[in-house]
């Protein structure tokens, strides 16, 4: 029933066959019917540049962790959860010192999102269920954490041993891992830190901040320690470590490429899968390297052959918040008429590329890039206005998730700085991330197309 | 009572008087609240230090939609509301405004002041627990705190004045509480509405008149005679009860209970404990204000804050406790889901959850629900 | 060369006609349940006017909510480009445009050329739309189109803070019960719906002309609570609802290639 879909997932007949028991019994405990299938066949060939090979191993990767994490209680001995945005390397590093039999490690959100999410629409049972229990509607609750709560609740996904939280870039994820700790019993780990640099600080860290999140990096690994029982070895660092710095690099070289390149060679949506492996751990670092690999050559044959999603000569826009579970928003920007040069965190800006006095040290713990965006409000609008200027856009649109506390502020004064430096038009989108119910595509679109006429008209009367 | 009459008095003018000194000279410091700025060091440096506690009212929270977007906890789009539609003189006057950061909405404060107002913003960071490396962390802070506060008042906080102004405060500290436990009392002789009123005064007075207020007050309430009636007896938690903010005290006294204890991160002055006078001052100020202080429910785990809420409950025999946040305070909306399994599991008492935008018809349907809540406890939901 | 433009709102459907940059008719019907025949109805009700048919339009720009849903357009384009372009025709020094019709809000900063420079909208939320103000005058038991003159002789406006439509409604109701007169609360109303689109406009900002547009816009009390609002004063075009209608007429003649 599933062998086109998942052939359109990279798989190769005989992986299929060989796993089929496995596929089986998780899509039986998701709840994935036919209908459900077709509808993901449908949408993978509508939203996603599906005929490249790259695409395609990309979305393997991800349909094999969420058949993992589903199974993961009868075939693992301990399972450590985190989620998006905690930090990939830690959990990596841990991940690594440990035997695959041993510890199974996800992102559970994230897996959903990517797979009941943006391939079979099929979130509103998990939602629900989050709501149920105690992150109600009508409060503004990150809807990724109501997502993988609702799953544990329903008894599709299990309990973890640990769960594993940054406690620092916004409020929500640890408020909800506190929840899961009070009321389920399930032991929490936070990487703690504080959002206070003052204005006019960016890009410089203070001492005691480095320290303080040092220190409580090492209680993070002291506590996965002792409840998963193993030690964290070097070797394991430096592994993660090493593995996240290659496959960051030559993603930043793919964004590159397409983001200066004319016309737009392939959809932004077509990327969001292999981006998205930057924050979730996944044992296969040869598979997403190798995919990786084989999507960048492919973009560059796009390139060199002139092909493209978007008209050329087609006004560039840069665009936040990489909508991970309805892409049909993303296409409808490209459907437009704009080209989206680049979208945010996509792209490692440069205070993040330069050394600083703290990179080794960072990198050790892995607390690396990640720095930068929740260094502070003022951090988030400079890199922003970095991407503009680097891709040199005629236009930005931040598109906000409504639930975000980070984000939320940040919002009128990336407008207001964007237009003042630049010059150039931006554009807001009131939306969600992660729960299509909270915005009306229809709405959306008409205040694109109206962003894209204005651009469009601004750059005929640049020209002429 | 005489001693409120001469409190209201100076209220009416303190503005003003603080207009003078600031043209005199002095530098007014501004603070959000959250407990974590120690007034200390702003009196040590020869300043004045305010709370900017207002809320309760719709129009700034509408007028701060040109600056954020509606989704950020009220109180802390209240603020910018204020200072931008420039009427309340006390936001506009103010030299410098110190955030502690705890969580993203009161940073939310920080930003606008920053971008919007053009205003000078100091910002330093509280952690969200109480380790060693956490502590150090928020010494740290307050010793970034103090070099600003000398650079920018051109004063030298020296020991000598540092120690005077925590003997000063001590003791108002000292006096609060006392008036406040005199509601351990079954019959308290000054309503929540009363204490809560002169609580929020502390963060505008002059510190030596206050006091003053607070000894005399004292006094006129231990020789108060006892009332007849026992009214059911209410703690009331919650994330902000801000200056003005008083629907939910005025309706529960009305509805026929008292509330007897409060428990709040922001708006309330935390008075429970004292600074320890030995040692490093900095390194006093830091374990009072920080390592003592009862935890806000952004601190993770919960443990100590809850521990401490059951514990008020218990010792004063509280029928029921109304949990009230603003809009959009993720923090206090997920604690209120598991603090209330607690609750019944423990004390087997019942919990009002009320939620607030500061938005004028709420009134109805919140005298409601106090009202039935009230007579819930007046039949003994209890232990 | 003759064109048309079509819009489609959730109330009203309006069809104008333009020839040589020249009005030459227009139409303005309900749209009922039915955004294709509503769409039919009143271009056939223009051209009748016009003493046109159908072959005779060279060009047809749908807009509006049911722009999508006009079979016989020629392309589909958003109510706030084509509102710019409309209220640029009829008053060339307008700069910022304010729109409220019965479903939405919107504030329109506009060029010299009649293209958008940046615009806000609110289609999420009655309060700040005319729904707000029909829902307020059933309570009251007033026809909609008497608002406007009543609340002109209000002395002393209520202040009506709720931001929401359905709190606002109780709200209402309780200054009756306190005795306020019908004028200052019916004042009030008109206050409330202005200070919720002068807050959402601030981030397009404001700037001279400032035309005001839409349904809504026949109401003197809205206009003058806007004045008062942003303060600056308000122009009103003559026919305030066909601006978005005319605006794509106009620019169906561009897409011919037809110099302005």
């Amino acid at each position: 029933m599933y062998t086109d879909l998942f052939k359109l997932c990279g798989f190769e007949p005989d992986e299929i066959e060989r796993e089929r028991r496995r596929i089986d019994k998780a899509f039986n405990i998701l709840g994935i019917n036919e209908e459900d299938i077709k509808r993901g066949e449908k949408r993978l060939k509508q939203y996603l540049d599906i005929e490249l090979l790259g695409v395609r191993r990309f979305l393997g990767i991800w349909m094999r962790e969420l058949v993992n994490l589903v199974l993961a209680r009868e075939e693992h001995d301990k399972i450590v959860y985190s989620d998006f945005p905690m930090e990939l390397r830690p959990l990596m590093s841990m991940m690594l010192s440990t035997d695959e039999k041993k510890a199974y490690f996800a992102t559970p959100g994230q897996i959903l999102n990517m797979t009941m999410g943006q391939i079979f629409d099929k979130l509103t049972p998990f939602l629900v269920a989050g709501e149920e229990n105690g992150l109600p509607p009508g409060a503004a609750h990150c809807a990724l954490y109501q997502t993988r709560l609702g799953a544990m609740v329903k008894g599709v996904i299990p309990f973890p041993d640990l769960s594993v939280i940054a406690s620092y870039h916004c409020d929500q994820p640890a408020e909800a891992e506190q929840l899961l700790h009070e009321v389920y019993g399930v032991p929490v780990a936070y990487l703690d830190s504080c959002p206070d640099p003052n204005w006019g600080d960016w890009p410089k860290f203070n001492d005691y901040r480095v320290r303080y999140c040092g220190s409580q990096a090492r209680k993070l690994f002291q506590t996965f320690e002792e409840v998963i029982g193993c030690k964290m070895t070097d070797e394991a660092k430096r592994t993660a470590n090493k593995a996240n710095a290659i496959f960051r690099l030559k993603f930043q070289q793919l964004v590159e490429l397409i983001g200066h390149a004319d016309p737009q060679p392939i959809s932004q949506t077509s990327l969001v899968h292999a981006f998205f492996l930057n924050s979730m751990p996944t044992r296969d670092i040869a598979g997403k390297q190798e995919a990786l690999e084989i999507l960048c050559g492919e973009v560059e044959e796009r390139v060199n052959q002139g092909k493209g999603v978007v008209e050329k000569g087609a006004p560039g826009v840069f665009v936040t918040a990489t909508i991970s579970v309805d892409p049909g928003i993303t296409r409808m920007i490209e459907q437009a008429g704009l080209a989206i040069r680049i979208q945010i965190p996509f792209w490692l800006s440069p205070w993040v590329m330069a050394r600083h006095p703290y990179r080794e040290w960072a990198d050790m713990i892995g607390v690396g890039p990640c720095l930068d965006i929740p260094h502070s409000c003022e951090a988030h609008v400079a890199i922003n206005l970095e991407n503009c200027k680097a891709f040199n856009v005629d236009g930005a649109i931040d598109f906000y998730p409504y639930s975000c506390r980070e984000w939320v502020p940040t919002v009128m004064i990336t407008k207001r700085t964007i237009e003042r430096e630049l010059g150039i038009p931006v554009l807001v989108l009131e939306g969600d991330c992660y729960d299509t119910r909270n915005y009306s595509a229809g709405q959306l679109r008409t205040r694109v197309e109206t962003f894209a006429e204005l651009l469009r008209a601004a750059k005929a009367a640049k020209t002429a | 009572m005489e001693a409120m009459k001469r409190l209201s008095d100076h209220l009416a003018t303190r503005l003003t008087e603080l207009a003078r000194l600031q043209k005199s000279g002095t530098k007014v410091i501004g603070y959000a609240p959250g407990g974590y700025m120690p007034e200390e060091l702003v009196y040590a440096c020869g300043a004045v230090p305010v709370g900017l506690i207002r809320g309760g009212d719709p129009e700034p929270v509408a007028e701060s939609a040109a600056y954020v977007p509606r989704f950020i906890d009220t109180f802390c789009r209240a603020q910018i509301g204020y200072r931008m539609l420039g009427e309340d003189l006390l936001y506009q006057m103010i030299d410098l405004l110190v955030v502690p950061i705890t969580d993203h909405n009161i940073k939310t404060i920080a930003d606008c002041f920053n971008f919007f107002a053009k205003a000078n913003v100091f910002r330093f960071g509280i952690p969200h627990q109480k380790d060693e490396h956490a502590f150090e962390y928020y010494l740290a802070g307050l010793h970034a705190l103090k070099d600003k506060l000398e650079e920018f008042t051109g004063n030298k906080i020296e020991d000598k004045r540092l120690r005077e102004a925590i003997v000063t405060c001590n003791r108002m500290r000292e006096l609060l509480k006392e008036i406040s436990l005199l509601r351990l009392s079954q019959q308290p002789p000054l309503t929540g509405r009363e204490f809560v009123k002169l609580n929020h005064a502390s963060f505008i007075a002059d510190k030596r008149l206050f006091i003053d207020v607070l000894e005399s007050l004292l006094n006129e309430l231990k020789k108060k005679p006892a009332s007849s009636t026992k009214r059911p007896r209410i703690l009331l938690t919650g994330s902000t009860l801000a200056m003005g903010d008083y629907k939910v005290l005025e309706m529960t006294e009305e509805a026929g209970a008292s509330i007897v204890i409060e428990e709040f991160a922001e708006g309330m002055r935390h008075y429970e404990e004292n600074v320890h006078l030995d040692g490093d001052l900095m390194a006093a100020l830091a374990d009072r204000y920080f390592r003592r202080r009862m935890p806000p429910a952004w601190f993770r785990p919960a443990k100590e804050r809850l521990d401490y809420l059951i514990k008020l409950a218990w010792d004063f025999n509280v029928g029921g406790i109304i949990w009230y946040q603003l809009m959009y305070r993720s923090s206090y909306d997920i604690q209120a889901f598991y603090f209330e399994k607690r609750l019944t599991r423990e004390l087997n008492i019942p919990m009002l959850k009320i939620v607030s935008d500061y938005d004028v018809s709420e009134r109805g349907p919140l005298r409601t629900r106090i009202e039935t809540f009230v007579e819930i406890i007046k039949v003994g939901g209890g232990r | 060369m003759i064109t048309a433009g079509v819009d489609v709102g959730a109330a009203t459907a309006k069809t104008v006609i333009v020839a040589d940059g020249k009005i030459l008719s227009y139409a303005v019907i309900p749209t009922g349940d039915s955004v294709a025949r509503a769409a039919e109805k009143v271009t056939r009700a223009a051209l009748e006017q016009a003493r046109l048919s159908m072959p005779d339009l060279s060009f047809v720009i749908s807009t509006g909510y049911g722009r999508n849903g006009v079979s016989f357009a020629n392309k589909a384009v958003t109510e706030i480009i084509c509102h710019a372009k409309g209220v640029n025709f009829l008053i060339p020094a307008a700069r910022t445009v304010i729109d409220i019709g019965g479903q939405d809000s919107k504030v329109i900063g506009v060029r010299e050329d009649g293209t958008v420079r940046d615009f806000v909208m609110n289609d999420k939320c009655a309060a700040g739309t005319g729904r707000f103000l029909e829902v307020m005058a059933g309570v009251l038991g007033l026809d909609i189109k008497e608002m406007g003159s009543i609340s002109l002789t209000s002395k002393e406006p209520c202040s009506i803070s709720s931001t929401c439509t359905i709190f606002a409604e109780t709200e209402m109701v309780s200054l009756r019960a306190d005795g306020r007169t019908r004028e200052d609360i019916v004042a009030g109303i008109h206050r409330a719906v202005a200070s919720r689109v002068a807050i959402m406009g601030k981030t397009v900002g404001y700037k001279e002309q400032v035309v005001f547009t839409g349904g809504v816009a026949k109401n003197l009390g809205v206009k003058n609570a806007l004045e008062a609002g942003i303060g600056l004063p308000i122009l009103i075009p003559e026919e305030p609802q066909i601006v978005g209608a005319l605006g794509a007429a106009l620019l169906a003649r561009r897409e011919l290639g037809v110099l302005r």
